[in-house]
């Protein structure tokens, strides 16, 4: 019979990986060993052959790997990590500054890097996410698109629409709106009225409850940092509380939301269900889930369709947002959404993030290879001795090995460290990922330093062993390094620019006249939602007797020069449509303001032509109007008793508005615009925020006041004000948050360039010190060597300048093109800049520069 | 001295090395260790501490002739040097020693 063969692969292994003085015995007892099996069954005699295979795999019986002269690889290991420790410490300075460029680089960059990937994420983190769409519409076609209650104005069934699989009705009430009374408190928060279906929609985390909790009417969930905010220590769930708008009523807390995460758009305080009461007063929004054959074109016919049946609004139009579109388009504004992103803003970040990672990998990699240069001639020795290029390279790897497992180490620490800074001084809602990070980061340390080990192995691999032992090498730091250098110094001058114009442009809007009085005014909201008299006459009463004592209070009070009601004008006008009522002109959006008699005294208003509104003279329903001098010269009117305006907006009968008095113009928006037309008309509504203008150096005293006065009337009610500075300052918040992202990182750039300079200098006042003896042996003096040391790098920050100064100019001019009021690019900007580059790059330079310069010849000939 | 300790798998092997004479290589060992002590250990196990042992200088070994079996390989035949003999003695002196302290009454209780 023939004998059966073993199997090949354990064989074939055994033989790769066995030592060859033993493998002659170790096949022929397995050979023998599988012959003895010859009575097991087939797959068991396999399988006991692979298994005693198997056990051959000791430290004793493996090959060692093959590596050169030496006996081990570990052996090997261990010798280049001794040799890497010796460098180390012997070129201190250098390598301390590469780790402290790898580790402050890479911490920075990450930085930047969380926040742009908070962007990114936004509302993520919703598994349907894709599959949200806001409904919105536009009443006519002039208007923007608005989110209004699509279902109920034009009497849709979303159940009918194709593609539609759930429907939400979310009323978002803002915490001046709404409130939560517990054990007689109140508690400002954001809440949002909505169906049943919320988490349908939505995945926030929920740590208490069921996910269906919305289910019964009388319960209502809330997050967590709310709740310890309401309840403190105590266990939140089931907890009676009242909640207070336009409706009230009584609720059991049945569900916990952990957190809102920082990529959510939408946020809330706490969520009540929206069949608790029959009607809540605020506008709500629609919002639909539709399934994945979605199409939106197809979407606005099919509602087209629909609302055709409800004949109310002939001109408009519907149609409907994906819910990841809006944070960054802000295709919609609501109060539904927290915040908006800005992809400007997010592309300029993504560029610094780039920016930082290129100086990064530069510095470090310059670093690098200028310390290698200094180890050529040690290079040249081993090989010399028989080191083959890999030993070399396995060298330098472990070395980079070092600084990537201290760097990465470091680097954490430091993050976590600064993450809080970060986020506090730029004042971002960001969450800290930190494994994630870690490993971002690390991934990035490992891509710098391989990189590093690829540029020093190839110049390492190029290296001629007898040029290298004899000297004739040239020691010059390569002409790409150089160019790097200067490119980095390049991309430094762009940002310090940049950041002076940014603060520049800052500064001039903060201080620039608006026409307006800025300062010692104070908004309070005061009164409640004004109560529906219908449904409750005695409280309508009760608030009303209230606002004549509140009113009456502080216009006794000696510290208070006016009181009116409205809100301060700062980004507050919103369009509606207006025209000329004399001519069959089209509508167009003009900017509209409520006002009440006392409101230009507050704010200092100057009137151009005919009167304000006065307490005597007019009411809230005389059609009567202010408008700016931008309005009348928009609708080029000569006589403002000659011209009527009419609006659409307001009532779909056609009714004239007379216009009593024409204000000088002064600025209500941000000022990246120019004044444009804007109609104030008359309103006194009893719920309105109060507006004081306080006499100088009372405003301490005032705001007390109000505080106790507030409190008298709203007993467990929490006072809150805002002054007009302070809503100034959150106007131009983006332009200031951008001014700091600036500032901050173009240190770090200056910082890391400044290190790549001062390593140029460092290599060659090394390399040109013989050089320096002889020039002045042969009579040169302090000043010559000085200057010849020093214009090789006084050239590259200069090539550096000339490189950026126009591209920056042009960068900066399309910044300032989005300001209707700029400040001037001048010149002393350009030089100022200049002259900090050079200052610093020149302090780096100089200590070295200076002592190469002075010392004696007899020293620096006797070098090395 | 580590080097004159003898381990229980050493000195298993070094016996039944001792008893195979002119036979003892491997997988013979293996087997025998099977028969003798009904113990399963693996040829690996085996290959280890042969090799260990020769290290220490207790055995010896020499290629016997290649054999059709082994399919045309030869084999490693072992053999025990005074030093292993000494090791063995002094082993087995330590144990009988003790022995022969232990009440003879414990002995036949257990």
């Amino acid at each position: 019979m023939k004998r059966r063969q073993p199997p090949r692969l354990p064989e074939w292994l055994l033989g790769r990986l066995c030592r060859e003085e033993l493998l002659e015995e170790v096949m022929g007892d397995m050979y023998e060993y599988y012959e003895l099996l010859s009575h097991k069954p087939t797959w068991k005699r396999h399988m006991l052959y692979w298994f005693h295979s198997f056990q051959f795999l000791r430290p004793r019986m493996i090959k060692k790997l093959p590596m050169g002269q030496n006996s081990s690889f570990f052996g090997l290991f261990r010798a280049n990590l001794r040799m890497a420790f010796r460098s180390y410490s012997k070129n201190k300075l250098v390598s301390g500054l590469s780790l402290a460029t790898l580790v402050f680089g890479v911490v920075c960059f990450q930085l930047v890097y969380a926040w742009i990937r908070n962007e990114q994420s936004m509302d993520d983190f919703h598994s349907k996410g894709d599959r949200i769409h806001l409904v919105v519409g536009k009443l006519n076609p002039d208007t923007d698109w608005n989110a209004f209650d699509v279902q109920r104005m034009f009497n849709i069934n979303y159940a009918e629409i194709p593609h539609v699989e759930k429907s939400m009705v979310v009323h978002s009430y803002r915490p001046d709106e709404i409130k939560l009374v517990s054990k007689g408190m109140d508690h400002r928060g954001k809440a949002l009225i909505v169906d049943s279906t919320f988490f349908d929609f939505f995945d926030f985390e929920l740590t208490r409850g069921t996910r269906d909790v919305l289910n019964d009417p009388q319960s209502i969930v809330i997050t967590k940092a709310f709740a310890s905010r309401v309840f403190g220590k105590e266990d939140p769930m089931g907890q009676v509380v009242d909640i207070k708008c336009d409706q009230t009523g009584t609720y059991k807390v049945a569900g916990l939301v952990e957190k809102i995460p920082s990529n959510s758009s939408i946020s809330f305080d706490f969520l009540v269900p929206r069949q608790s009461s029959r009607f809540w007063r605020r506008m709500p929004q629609n919002l639909i889930l539709s399934d994945v054959f979605f199409d939106r074109a197809t979407f606005d016919d099919d509602m087209a369709v629909a609302k055709a049946e409800s004949t109310r609004f002939p001109e408009s139009v519907l149609s409907s947002f994906p819910l990841k579109s809006i944070y960054l388009d802000r295709s919609v504004e609501n109060p539904l959404f927290a915040k908006y992103g800005n992809r400007t803003n997010n592309q300029t970040m993504e560029g610094v993030a780039l920016v930082l990672l290129l100086i990064t990998l530069v510095s470090f990699v310059n670093l690098q290879t200028s310390l290698q240069l200094t180890l050529v001639r040690k290079i040249g020795v081993k090989y010399i001795i028989g080191a083959s290029r890999f030993d070399v390279g396995l060298e330098i790897a472990v070395s980079r090995l070092i600084y990537l497992i201290v760097g990465a180490g470091l680097g954490f620490l430091l993050y976590q460290w600064l993450f809080p800074y970060y986020v506090g001084l730029l004042d971002l809602d960001l969450d800290s990922t930190p494994s994630f990070d870690m490993l971002s980061m690390f991934t990035v340390m490992g891509g710098i330093v391989l990189a590093s080990w690829l540029v020093s192995f190839v110049q390492v691999y190029r290296l001629k062993t007898s040029q290298a032992i004899a000297g004739k090498l040239s020691l010059k730091i390569p002409r790409l390094q150089r160019v790097l250098t200067t490119l980095q110094y390049a991309i430094t001058i762009l940002l310090l620019v940049a950041t002076t114009v940014v603060f520049l442009q800052l500064g001039h809007m903060l201080n620039k006249d608006t026409g307006l009085h800025q300062r010692n005014i104070v908004q309070t909201d005061f009164f409640e939602m004004m109560p529906n008299q219908a449904q409750d006459s005695v409280a309508l009463e009760r608030m009303l007797r209230q606002h004549d004592y509140v009113l009456n209070q502080l216009n006794n009070h000696p510290g208070i020069r006016t009181v009116s009601q409205g809100t301060i004008p700062i980004d507050m006008a919103f369009e509606s449509s207006w025209k000329t009522a004399s001519e069959g002109n089209e509508y167009t959006p003009v900017y509209t303001m409520p006002a009440d008699p006392h409101y230009d005294d507050v704010f200092g208003m100057e009137l151009v032509e005919g009167r304000f509104f006065s307490d005597t003279l007019d009411n809230n329903n005389d059609n009567k109007l202010v408008i700016n001098e931008a309005a009348k010269a928009y609708w080029g009117i000569d006589e403002i008793s000659q011209v009527k305006l009419t609006t659409n907006t307001r009532s779909s009968s056609q009714v004239d508005y007379t216009i009593i008095g024409v204000v000088k113009d002064y600025h209500y928006q941000h000022l990246s615009h120019k004044i444009r037309p804007l109609i104030l008309s008359y309103s006194i509504y009893q719920d309105t925020d109060v507006l004081l203008s306080v006499e100088e150096g009372h405003m301490d005293e005032v705001v007390a006041f109000l505080g106790d006065l507030y409190r008298e009337v709203n007993p467990g009610g929490i006072f809150t004000y805002q002054t007009m500075e302070d809503k100034i300052d959150a106007q131009y918040a983006a332009e200031k948050r951008l001014s700091s992202i600036y500032l901050t990182f173009s240190v770090v750039a200056l910082a890391l360039s400044s290190i790549g300079l001062f390593t140029f200098a460092f290599h060659e006042t090394r390399r040109r010190t013989k050089e320096v003896g002889i020039r002045k042996v042969s009579g040169a003096g302090f000043e010559q060597v000085f200057w010849l040391l020093n214009l090789s790098f006084l050239k590259s920050v200069a090539v550096a300048f000339v490189l950026a100064t126009p591209l920056v100019w042009y960068l900066m001019r399309m910044w300032l093109n989005n300001f209707a009021y700029r400040v001037e690019l001048s010149w002393w900007i350009f030089a100022g800049v200049a002259v900090l580059v050079l200052v610093v790059a020149m302090s780096t330079v100089l200590w070295q520069t200076i002592s190469l310069s002075k010392a004696s010849p007899v020293e620096s000939l006797r070098y090395e | 001295m580590s080097k004159e300790h003898l381990g229980e798998l050493e000195e298993l092997i070094l016996l039944v090395i001792l008893k195979l004479e002119k036979d003892a290589y491997g997988l013979a060992i293996r087997q025998e260790i099977i028969r003798q002590a009904q113990r399963s250990v693996t040829i690996g196990a085996v290959h280890g501490t042969v090799n260990r042992l020769e290290d220490k200088g207790l055995i010896e070994s020499e290629y016997g002739g290649a054999t059709e079996e082994r399919g045309g390989r030869r084999k490693r035949i072992l053999t025990v040097t005074a030093a292993g003999l000494k090791a063995l003695e002094r082993s087995k002196d330590v144990k009988m020693n003790l022995w022969q302290q232990i009440p003879v009454l414990a002995v036949n209780k257990s």
